[in-house]
């Protein structure tokens, strides 16, 4: 067990964005997560990742509870994410956004000319190397996109949360986002936490899905189990899903 | 659309180029004027708190807006001064400990009010702004340990009877001080802790989630530039031989503010061209024959026309750098972000 949390809960005021969530990611899984909107999907991102604190319930990574960590340990201890809306260092070159990445993650003692060359095997990985020395501002959303799986790769993370890596992307880019998600997994043997609202794309990578309603867990299992849950298909998929049989 | 990076602007030749200033700096006063060595003491003086401050709350640095620094520039010179003056300590090393004082105030600052993470933080700026009160009060109301309004004298670094020599060393002195925060700000700029705070910068959020600690980065440079400012203040107290309580007050605070933007925020020239282009200006409308208040305000007032031209990005970030490395220049006649 990689990530694992057990009675997660948040508040913001009296609205409860997270209750009582559990959810486990296994070493080198693909999990989806998905559901309406406004049901929490990010804010479970933002609690595993240290951005809010928990008000209630503990999260454990590798069997240690990070439930009271701040976001920079979560990191260093193998904790990488991307976000909904990219965020780029947008006045700085894509090196320079792999390369922060790269000096304040967990691996001590590199020098400079590995840090680069470092940054630049990344941005190869992710297809970015000819754009290494443009500025992140210049880039288009699915390059942004892509910096931001780079630079989320660069603290050396063993597991990756993405959250909505596909919204805005036409369907050829989406095939190429969901390959290199893909490869990830395959060739870094990072586990892999998605949030993910293009259903073809979640169903056919992921191992497992989640789905959150109200901030609350309604249903878990492999996407044809999802796919066939009443409930799920009530609040979040339809009833058109199901005739379509699309999946 | 112009985009440029100010501080990687020194990336390369950086270092070298500072060398060549920091040499004709040490060559051209020597044996001249006492009056020339006077005023570039005094402007190295304000570059030292101009890029100080800059470092901290400039353009593209963590966006930790400090009102203390004219207070700790005061505060050291009276902490250096009345060691000196009660104890009969070297000034050399009342000066130190001058600096010392600002830094841990710089500490307690920072720990007390950079844990919460988000820019522009406003309990920060409140309280730096109440402590940079606290501190002017206590001085001007403990005025028989202090002197109150009227300031305090103190001894100078070294007796000489020979005024230029005497000048000259203190010009060297504050060189030396003044190279070595440049020389410290080119290398936070090359290293992880500079691209912290580029990344911080950027964006908070997402520096914390890549393994920054965002909080302590700030509480770093809070607590350096506090020590620079502190040296600073005790350096220039004793080189003048009085400090007063008008030094924290804030028209200096503004001042600086206004050094660090006229020559362009968010890199190493600009602040120290903002102190060259103030006190310098400042000097030249005295030759000019303005006095007084009018000195001031003739001077804020052709900055000001000058910063409508050049934009926000000051005169160094907004003109020259663009000038050198052979950008189109954008001179700006309508509001807005470049």
């Amino acid at each position: 067990m990689l990530l694992s949390g057990s009675k997660v809960t948040k508040k913001f005021g009296g609205l409860y964005a997270l209750k009582d969530v559990d959810f486990e990611v296994r070493k080198g899984e693909i999990v989806g997560l998905i559901g309406p909107n406004g049901s929490g999907k990010t804010t479970l991102f933002n609690v595993i990742s240290g951005i809010y604190n928990l008000d209630g319930g503990k999260i454990f990574f590798d069997g240690v509870d990070i439930s009271k960590f701040p976001a920079h340990m979560r990191c260093k201890l193998g904790i990488g994410r991307t976000f909904q809306i990219v965020r780029p260092f947008n006045e700085m070159s894509l090196i320079d956004n792999v390369k922060v990445g790269l000096f304040f993650s967990s691996r001590r003692n590199l020098n400079p000319r590995e840090v680069e060359k470092e940054a630049l095997t990344l941005l190869e990985f992710v297809g970015l190397k000819e754009k290494a020395h443009f500025n992140a501002m210049d880039l288009t959303l699915m390059e942004k996109k892509k910096l931001e799986i780079a630079r989320a790769m660069a603290t050396q993370p063993r597991i990756l949360l993405l959250d909505e890596p596909l919204s805005g992307l036409n369907t050829a880019e989406v095939l190429e986002a969901v390959k290199l998600i893909l490869r990830i997994r395959d060739e870094f043997n990072i586990s892999i936490f998605w949030v993910e609202h293009i259903m073809g794309a979640i169903m056919r990578a992921a191992e497992r899905v989640i789905v959150l309603n109200n901030g609350e867990k309604i249903a878990e299992g492999t996407p044809e189990e999802i796919s066939k849950d009443e409930n799920v298909i009530k609040v979040y998929l339809g009833e058109r899903y199901l005739k379509r049989g699309a999946l | 659309m112009i985009t440029f990076m100010h501080g990687y602007i020194l990336k390369r030749g950086g270092l070298s180029f500072f060398a060549l200033f920091i040499l004709v700096l040490a060559i051209v006063p020597a044996s001249t004027s006492i009056y020339l060595m006077r005023t570039l003491s005094i402007i190295l003086i304000y570059s030292i708190l101009a890029l100080s401050w800059d470092l901290i709350a400039g353009y593209y640095r963590i966006s930790v807006l400090s009102f203390t620094h004219a207070a700790l520039f005061c505060l050291g010179g009276y902490m250096s001064g009345l060691l000196a003056i009660h104890q009969s300590v070297n000034p050399f090393i009342s000066s130190f400990i001058g600096g010392v004082t600002c830094m841990s105030i710089g500490l307690l600052l920072g720990l007390l009010c950079l844990r919460f993470p988000g820019r522009f933080n406003l309990y920060f700026l409140i309280l730096s702004r109440g402590l940079a009160s606290l501190i002017i009060t206590t001085l001007i109301n403990e005025w028989r340990i202090t002197g109150g309004t009227a300031g305090l004298v103190i001894p100078n670094f070294i007796r000489l009877e020979n005024v230029t020599l005497y000048w000259t060393f203190n010009y060297y002195l504050t060189l030396a001080v003044f190279a070595s925060l440049v020389t410290l700000s080119i290398i936070i700029e090359r290293k992880p802790l500079g691209y912290a705070i580029r990344a911080i910068y950027e964006d908070e959020v997402a520096a914390w989630c890549m393994g920054i600690n965002v909080s302590m980065v700030k509480i770093i440079m809070l607590t350096l530039t506090g020590f620079y400012a502190g040296l600073a203040g005790a350096i220039y107290a004793h080189s003048l031989g009085i400090v007063g309580p008008d030094l924290g007050s804030m028209t200096y605070m503004l001042m600086i503010f206004f050094m660090a933007y006229v020559g362009g925020s968010g890199s190493i020239v600009g602040p120290i061209l903002g102190a060259f282009i103030w006190y310098g200006g400042y000097e030249l409308l005295r030759m000019l024959g303005f006095s007084g208040v009018y000195q001031r305000l003739a001077l804020t007032s052709i900055l000001l026309i000058l910063i409508r031209f050049v934009g926000w990005k000051g005169i160094w970030c907004g003109l020259l750098s663009p000038i050198l490395k052979k950008e189109k220049l954008l001179l700006k006649f309508t509001r807005g972000k470049n």
